[in-house]
């Protein structure tokens, strides 16, 4: 669940809590006679549905992606992953090993999605 | 003691405010519930045009780098922005594909053109990266232009109906969008994207057996490459777009090639493509079928389903599970994987389903870009 969720959720709980300990009160004092508490604990659901309507923030974010590229070596167990660099494409050789001086290629790219907050 | 809200005057104001507002939401509840979806309507809307115009930066900043300095170039791919190719009459289906595939050759020729105008000195692989970008940020802008044409259609009528199915779309609409502004970076940069995975597929099995340079791949027609190779002593034929620039090429006119003109006598056709998972599916699932595992228009597959039917040939289709959203989008780690896997099955499929001696078209289906050989 995301914070703001939980947030919000726990606001309302005290806020409730609240409005039902009033009523209470006036239910163990006066008899339960004011009726306009009812009303504006109506009102306060009306406003919290209203609330939930608002757009979620996370809908206007742009995504950043973290792309990674895996070079192999042909020959040996030789494997690097470093940052996605322009110009690197899938099977494009890019040198040859340190261990066993076989060529190196780029063996995949894929993107790390970001993690959700 | 009585606090003040306890005196019946109190309770009456209360009482009045409470009929006022049960009214105002009676005859104004609607009302107020637009305003609501309009407002969430408008800031998509501002991130839409956001979207444009960093888009746009980034096409003319991909133009700038590629050595056009012309002062005309921003107002050249203004004018590209609103680009459209009108489908042809389907009242009289006959023959439809074959005008449908000159549209798009024709169309295909234009952005070959502007992108050979804008960006003169490129290498091929670049020019099919610049295309790509082209049409994603005219795909963004058409996105946008829907959105706020029916927002402002909405507010002009007092529609409740244009505003509510315009909301309720929302979310997947910024899906795409955001998935077209995800491609649109990943073409500048040449970053393989979910679609190529069918490509990806056919070119590991290739590399396995072998078959690791661009020069024993054979352009057999425009922008589509084939290379044979042994497996388990059937001929493998693999057919699949040239790379590492972003081309779908023309599988279904390289296919039909090979059996008519080549007169090849294939025992099998292998597809493998990207397919759209449903929701609740995990991305990168495999999935197998019959029938042309191809997308795109349709001239392709009315074209292998045409040769597969007139020399009967059966169709094996092997899906690579992703979101639409996943498929313009940089490659993502479980795809990459899955393309890994795709190579055994399709081992164990010439290996069960076809005779050593025999022949079999494995076609790779997507995108190329960031794909080499």
């Amino acid at each position: 669940m995301k914070r703001n969720t939980i947030l919000t959720a726990l606001v309302l709980i005290v806020v409730m809590s609240g409005v039902f300990l009033a009523f209470y009160l006036l239910y163990v004092k006066y008899g339960f006679k004011n009726l306009w508490l009812f009303y504006l604990l109506l009102i306060i659901l009306m406003i919290s549905f209203a609330l939930r309507a608002q757009p979620k923030e996370e809908m206007l974010e742009v995504e950043k992606y973290h792309t990674v590229t895996i070079i192999k070596c042909e020959r040996c167990d030789y494997r690097e992953e470093r940052k996605f660099q322009r110009g690197d494409y899938i099977f494009k050789q890019v040198g040859t090993c340190k261990k066993c001086f076989g060529n190196l290629y780029i063996d995949d790219i894929y993107v790390i999605p970001p993690r959700k907050k | 003691m009585q606090f003040p809200w306890q005196q019946e005057s109190w309770n009456w104001i209360i009482n009045w405010i409470w009929l006022l507002l049960l009214l105002v939401y009676m005859f104004y509840g609607q009302r107020l519930q637009v305003s609501i979806w309009v407002r969430q309507i408008k800031r998509a809307l501002q991130k839409l045009e956001y979207m444009v115009r960093k888009g746009k930066e980034i096409t003319i900043k991909a133009f700038r780098e590629v050595g056009n300095s012309d002062t005309n170039l921003v107002s050249r791919i203004n004018d590209f922005l609103e680009f459209f190719m009108i489908e042809p009459v389907d009242r009289d289906p006959s023959g439809i594909m074959y005008k449908l595939e000159h549209l798009v050759n024709v169309r295909d020729e234009r952005f070959e053109r502007i992108v050979a105008e804008l960006a003169p000195n490129v290498s091929r692989d670049k020019a099919a990266n610049l295309e790509n970008v082209l049409e994603a940020i005219i795909a963004l802008n058409f996105i946008y232009r829907i959105v706020r044409h029916f927002l402002i259609l909405g507010e002009k009528t007092k529609s409740y109906i244009l505003i509510l199915q315009l909301q309720m779309q929302l979310p997947e609409i910024m899906k795409y969008a955001n998935a077209y502004f995800d491609a649109l970076k990943a073409f500048v940069d040449g970053k393989p994207i979910g679609d190529g995975a069918g490509v990806l597929s056919v070119t590991r099995l290739l590399r396995e057996y072998g078959v690791v340079s661009e020069e024993e791949y054979e352009e057999i027609v425009k922008d589509t490459v084939i290379a044979q190779t042994e497996i388990d002593n059937r001929t493998v034929i693999v057919v699949r777009a040239r790379g590492p620039g972003g081309t779908v090429g023309k599988p279904g006119e390289a296919i039909r090639k090979l059996f008519e003109e080549k007169k090849l006598k294939i025992n099998r056709i292998i597809m493998i493509d990207a397919g759209i998972k449903l929701e609740g599916e995990k991305t990168g699932g495999i999935m197998e079928g019959v029938g042309a595992a191809i997308g795109g228009i349709g001239v392709d597959k009315y074209k292998i389903e045409e040769v597969a039917t007139k020399y009967k040939v059966p169709l094996d289709a092997i899906i690579i599970k992703e979101a639409i959203e996943e498929a313009v989008s940089p490659m993502r780690r479980e795809i990459a994987e899955a393309a890994r896997k795709v190579v055994e099955r399709v081992k164990r499929i010439i290996n069960e389903r076809t005779k050593p001696g025999d022949v079999v078209l494995v076609a790779g289906i997507g995108n190329t870009i960031g794909i080499g050989y």
